[in-house]
């Protein structure tokens, strides 16, 4: 399928959703290949979509096609699966099934990256623009263990890699656009040098919106936002065998209004670099071998100092951080006979901080709070996929991961605050969070695939459900305060999944059950009085006895469009 | 933008030389300290004492006692002297900080006045008198009980300064029993006592009691508070008559801590209850900086006898 691009050329967006079939595997075999393929194709001309439903309409799932400097929130939006919280006008968390947060693993190329807003405004996925992207990996199932433990699914965003070419070669691409209804200026580009043993890919976006305009031409206040995005990949070959890859991106997004609220997003700052060795053959039995080392940081303010005096009741700061180190090792084996094995080790460690300071009206002293005090996490895992095809009919796909993590906080400050809630701070939380799951892909007639997956996994808490402090969240009016001592969450969950492929009429329909122990959810406290000007009261974090979430869909994409039905039922077991 | 890496990585890089290094110089110390067996020193009394040494060379030298060894004002500050005549002995009042109306720690040195040598043993009265233009009065002290200072060499007396130095002249008036001479004689010392920024004292008229008492309650800070949970100690006293102050035992209290600019408490405070003379203590949490007001509520056998009185306290 080949669509036209601005500028002629091509670029690849591939949505994968890991639950394809054992003779058709599209997506694995993609991920494998791709690399050589690209060896022998300059750069692929329109756009190719893998999904679980290959049919698809590209068109819908692909807003590029229509639009070169399409937004990220506009590429994760045309995926059916996931579920856009919308807090501005810029910047949504990404939901798989209506779980986000800790419940769903989010990385860019493997690499874990934690945003540095208490109150979610910076996922990860707003730190990469569609330039930079070359796929979206969702895993709603079971088969997301190779990614962080989880008990929702994964979400997986690869970028652009430079491509080889025979002989020095160059390539470059411009695009631009212009919003009507906010003057939104956006500008994107990339540039791919390239020979046999080096290449280069350097891309990157500017974007300046002013206010959006409603319809009658009214202005939305504090709709504004800016955004600059640089990404550079270097590539080499080193012999036959291995290439090595240095990539590093920097993503800046300033003055973003959010109109709900009474601040805004000064700053949001990532910086995002890793190395990674990548062997083919070099083992005896190991097709492909994976060896990365990456650092992220990211900086996140949120002030009101667009504001005037009148607007608000007191004027804040809330500055955050959010440091990630980590490395993985990933080795694909050679099939035997019908198994096809990846195994991965990993590890990150992760440094959050977040103040807040509050400024007297009346000129009094300032207030000033840690909201996440120095949180430090160490994470060590293990995992494994194995993918076996039973027949040209039946395949079985089998994961497991076993994490270690520690938890604990190195701030004195945040310490004495925890001794208010009956913690010296000194503790050190061990989990093992670990995931087990089986899925069957069964080809049943010439146009039906059935589709059963079981699965059992525990996540680790989030920082804020562990050490939070007075997070105000919006949407109830609640703050929020962790537990240091929370347990992990457990999900035992099972999903059917049938869809029919033919010419003309394509449909999926999936039941999904998803049984949560120990679920983490904020308790109201009525004791406690709420920080927050205006909020309704305190929310402590804890574990409920169970929680389940029901949930139907039925992705009908017809003419050119899709609908989708989610029925969820959630009820917490108090 | 790379900066921030760099100096990340700087920064562990410096701390991983500065453990080095250490770990480097602990080796050599260890190897020194194991190849010079020899001899040195062995009384450990003495100044120069070598735990190195295995044969005494005779080597030892001990240090003259110094007179103000025996004593220990780090941290305190001088806030005012005087002698006591016919104790003969001089009379130094110190304290963390300058005094203040509140419940003020104050810490008293006792020197001999002819030869500045700390004097040991000792009884010291403290009585505290405000002279106003119309009257005079004292206010609630605490005096140290027993003969021998603390391990510092100095004695432990409290004063609940109800007003500041504006209103009149506060004086300590220090009677001392000299135990060394067996002689007493007293000091008049003038002190200032300034206004808090905090609020650290209330008051009221207990119209339950039998003769409209005036109770006076304190917030009593050994320490600075910090953020987090913190003990609460408040002590309560009433005015007898102009010269006794006493401590009352029998109210119940409760305390509610609140930020007034944000309108909001703090969760897992514990009230105060009575331990001994009129100290009642408690927990408090104070879950930011700024500035905290808490709320006290008297009762007396079930009934609210005071509910208006609160202290401020900025963080």
């Amino acid at each position: 399928m080949n669509l036209k691009i601005s500028g002629g050329v091509g670029l690849v967006l591939t949505l994968s959703f890991f639950s394809l079939f054992g003779q058709n595997s599209d997506s694995t075999s993609a991920d494998t290949n791709f690399l050589f393929l690209q060896l022998e194709t300059i750069e692929l001309e329109g756009v190719k979509i893998i999904s679980d439903s290959e049919r698809t309409n590209a068109q819908i799932f692909n807003p590029i096609a229509n639009n070169s400097t399409a937004n990220m929130d506009e590429v994760l939006e045309r995926i059916p699966q996931i579920q856009l919280v919308k807090r501005g006008s810029f910047a949504y968390e990404p939901q798989i099934n209506s779980l986000s947060g800790g419940q769903i693993s989010v990385s860019i190329d493997g690499m874990r990256i934690f945003g540095a807003c208490t109150d979610k405004m910076d996922p990860s996925t707003s730190y990469i623009e569609p330039i930079n992207l070359e796929k979206v990996e969702v895993s709603c199932h079971s088969n997301s263990s190779l990614d962080g433990s989880n008990v929702g699914g994964s979400l997986n965003l690869s970028t652009r890699k430079a491509t080889f070419t025979n002989k020095f070669d160059w390539k470059g691409e411009l695009n631009s656009t212009l919003n009507t209804n906010s003057l939104g200026r956006n500008f994107s580009g990339g540039l791919n040098l390239s020979s046999k043993k080096l290449a280069l890919k350097v891309n990157g976006a500017i974007r300046k919106h002013d206010n959006y305009r409603a319809g009658g031409g009214e202005e939305v206040k504090y709709t504004q936002y800016e955004k600059q995005n640089f990404a550079f990949n270097f590539r080499a070959r080193l012999g036959n065998k291995w290439i090595f890859d240095a990539d590093y991106l920097y993503d800046l997004a300033s003055d973003v209004g959010y109109a709900a609220l009474p601040m805004d997003v000064a700053v949001a700052k990532t910086n995002l670099g890793s190395a990674s060795f990548t062997g083919y053959d070099v083992i005896k039995g190991v097709e492909k071998i994976k060896i990365k080392a990456y650092v992220n940081q990211v900086y996140h303010q949120m002030d009101d100092s667009k504001r005037p005096d009148e607007e608000i009741d007191m004027r804040m700061d809330m500055p955050g951080w959010s440091n990630t180190y980590g490395g993985f090792a990933s080795f694909k084996l050679k099939t035997i006979k019908k198994h096809n094995i990846e195994l991965k080790a990993d590890y990150y460690y992760n440094f959050r901080r977040a103040e807040m300071i509050m400024y007297d009206p009346d000129g009094g002293p300032d207030m000033f709070m840690l909201t996440w005090p120095d949180v430090v996490r160490n994470a060590l895992g293990i995992a494994g996929v194995d993918k076996v095809e039973i027949n040209t009919k039946n395949s079985v796909i089998l994961s497991g991961r076993l994490d270690w993590t520690t938890t604990g906080i190195e701030d004195d400050f945040g310490k004495r605050q925890l001794t208010g809630f009956g913690y010296t701070g000194d503790e050190v939380y061990v989990h093992f969070p670990y995931s087990i799951s089986t899925t069957w892909n069964r080809l049943v007639g010439k146009h039906y695939q059935l589709r059963w997956s079981v699965a059992s996994s525990s996540r680790v808490p989030t920082t804020s459900e562990m050490y939070g402090y007075f997070l105000f969240n919006k949407e109830d009016g609640y703050d929020y305060i962790g537990k240091p001592d929370i347990k992990t969450e457990k999900s035992i969950r099972s999903s059917l999944e049938l869809k029919r492929k033919a010419n003309k009429v394509d449909w999926t329909t999936s039941v999904g059950y998803n049984r949560l122990l120990d679920y983490i959810y904020g308790v109201p406290d009525k004791g406690s009085s709420a920080m927050t000007i205006g909020g309704k009261g305190v929310k402590y974090y804890d574990n409920l006895p169970w929680a389940q979430i029901l949930n139907f869909s039925l992705h009908a994409p017809l003419l050119h469009r899709v609908w989708v039905l989610n029925i969820i039922h959630l009820k917490s077991g108090i | 933008m790379i900066d921030t890496f760099l100096k990340q990585n700087i920064m562990t890089k410096k701390k991983l030389i500065n453990w080095t290094l250490l770990l480097f110089m602990s080796i050599g110390l260890t190897t020194l300290n194991s190849s010079c067996k020899k001899e040195g020193c062995t009384d450990t009394t003495a100044a120069n004492f070598d735990s190195g040494a295995k044969k005494d060379n005779g080597s030892c030298t001990y240090a003259t006692p110094d007179p103000t060894a025996a004593y220990d004002v780090t941290g305190l500050k001088e806030i005012a002297k005087g002698y006591a005549i016919g104790a003969g002995a001089e009379i130094k009042v110190y304290a963390k900080e300058d005094l203040f109306t509140g419940y003020n720690f104050l810490y008293i040195l006792t020197l001999d006045s002819a030869t500045g040598n700390f004097l040991g043993e000792g009884q010291v009265t403290v009585s505290p008198l405000m002279e106003m233009p119309m009257h005079k009065h004292s206010c609630p002290i605490e005096n140290w009980e027993s003969d021998k200072p603390n391990s510092n060499g100095l004695y432990e007396n409290q004063v609940l300064f109800v007003m500041p130095s504006s209103a009149g002249n506060w004086e300590l008036n220090v009677e001392y029993h000299n135990h060394t001479i067996n002689k007493m004689g007293s000091a008049k010392i003038p002190v200032t006592v300034t206004q808090t920024t905090n609020r650290l004292m209330d008051s009221f008229i207990d119209s339950s009691s039998a003769n409209n008492d005036r109770v006076f309650i304190t917030y009593v800070l050994p320490e600075k508070p910090q953020v987090g949970l913190n003990d609460i100690e408040i002590a309560v006293y009433y005015k007898k008559d102009m010269m006794m102050w006493p401590a009352r035992e029998d109210f119940t209290m409760e305390i509610e801590p609140t930020m007034p600019t944000m309108g909001h408490g703090s969760p897992n405070n514990v009230n105060p209850v009575h331990m001994a003379k009129g100290h009642y203590k408690g927990k408090v949490n104070y879950t930011m900086t700024g500035l905290w007001k808490i709320d006290v509520v008297l009762s007396r056998n079930g009934k609210v006898v005071s509910r208006n009185n609160y202290f401020e306290y900025t963080l």
